[in-house]
């Protein structure tokens, strides 16, 4: 239960363990010591606080004093009190993921690092099928032991960044299914774009064949990334 | 054999009790220090609902305890209170230098202020690891305390509220004003 599920903030009667309120400056203004408590706690503490409510019944009638005005005015200025508190923490505890945030550079760049390694260690397989299957195992032709090279290395490119760059450990049926037909989808796209770039580059641009296809294999390789990295693996672009 | 069936008990349900810090508990265990402190705070010109006497009688077996009832008065211009006029006059009480009674694990003292500074004075006040606050001169039914400490052995990590509005509870009374001021804070 979180504290704004607690139907009774003002109860006069609660139990908790001292070490809740060690580090919490209870100033007990307002005369309502449990919503102090709570809001403190919950701003003080990283873990969520469970909270359990029992209820009781009242079985005879009690009088109840008349509140006063003070009492009234005190009460609302220790509401406000209060939730500035909440929005204070609240505000600092967000400057301090944005902090975090900012030097997230690292894993980003070992993300890409990591990514564009299993490109290659692709590159490398697909060049070994193919110049086995054309050459030593059989005499298959260049374009079909190419096709099957291709088609081998997407799968292990696939695997690798799933379990490797990307860290991800769901492993449910339909997950990877989704995850696999994104992937797949995206290195489509992804050749797309390099043949559309080198075809640019070389003939409206007129730059040399091998830089034309070297800028149009960078640009299409980090698009993969970026793509496969927010749809596939459903990370923020730059964490 | 049910001595040592007491005995067990008593050792389960302060382990249990005192699981926040090993160290902790090992010096309150030789100091004597209790594992709950039960709070009573009671106007001095209000009819307490809550005595220690009744509260001891509930309170599981094997549990060390100690019961601080702070005695407030809201009128600060009063020069004399009659604070301990709910102390029960026993020729055993115990003063201290600074003015606090104790007999049998229960414990008195005043406090001119509010509500919540008796409280906070308790606190100060109190040795136990765990705090149960109760605000004596509210009619509680009986059973509200165990079920807060069995609750609290369940969840010694939580905070457990004896709630007004919660399923199940019943409240005769409230003035419109006061029910106004419970929703406003709920938001």
């Amino acid at each position: 239960m979180s504290i704004t599920d607690v139907k009774d903030p003002l109860s006069r009667c609660f139990a908790l363990p001292r070490q809740l309120v060690k580090s919490v400056e209870i100033e007990g203004k307002g005369n309502q010591l449990l919503l102090e408590i709570l809001v403190k706690v919950r701003s003080n503490s990283i873990n969520p606080i469970i909270i359990t409510e029992i209820p009781f019944q009242q079985k005879f009638a009690y009088k109840f004093r008349k509140l006063e005005l003070n009492q009234i005015s005190e009460y609302l200025h220790a509401i406000w009190s209060l939730y500035r508190h909440d929005k204070d923490s609240k505000a600092r505890s967000e400057r301090v993921i944005k902090e975090q945030e900012k030097h997230t550079s690292v894993p980003f760049l070992s993300k890409t690092a990591r990514f564009f390694t299993v490109g290659a260690s692709g590159l490398a397989l697909n060049y070994v099928v193919s110049f086995l299957l054309s050459n030593v195992i059989s005499n298959m032709w260049y374009i079909q032991a190419a096709g099957i090279g291709i088609v081998m290395s997407v799968h292990t490119n696939f695997v690798l960044n799933k379990i490797w760059t990307f860290e991800d450990r769901n492993f449910t049926l339909r997950h990877v299914i989704k995850q696999y037909f994104s992937f797949l989808a995206l290195c489509a796209f992804g050749a797309l774009i390099q043949l559309s770039l080198a075809y640019v580059f070389f003939e409206h641009w007129h730059i040399h064949y091998a830089i034309s296809l070297m800028l149009a294999v960078t640009i299409a390789s980090m698009s993969n990334f970026l793509l496969n990295k927010k749809i596939t693996f459903g990370e923020k672009i730059w964490e | 054999m049910k001595i040592l069936i007491r005995y067990r008990t008593e050792i389960i349900l302060n382990s249990m009790l005192n699981l926040q810090d090993n160290n902790v508990t090992v010096n309150s265990q030789i100091l004597g220090s209790p594992a709950l402190s039960i709070i009573l705070p009671t106007q001095h010109d209000n009819p307490a609902y809550q005595s220690p006497e009744d509260i001891k009688k509930i309170i599981p077996k094997g549990i060390t305890f100690e019961i601080i009832v702070a005695h407030y008065d809201t009128d600060i211009s009063r020069t004399t209170t009659d604070a301990f006029s709910k102390v029960p006059n026993d020729p055993d009480k115990v003063y201290d230098d600074t003015g606090y009674k104790f007999k049998d694990r229960v414990s008195h003292f005043e406090v001119k202020g509010s509500f919540i500074s008796a409280i906070l004075k308790g606190m100060q006040l109190s040795t136990g690891q765990f705090i149960l606050v109760m605000d004596a001169d509210f009619p509680y039914p009986k059973i509200i305390t165990s079920k807060l400490i069995g609750e609290l052995i369940k969840n010694p990590n939580s905070i457990i509220v004896a709630s007004r509005y919660t399923k199940g509870a019943s409240l005769h009374n409230l003035p419109f004003l006061r029910r106004l001021i419970s929703m406003g804070a709920r938001q």
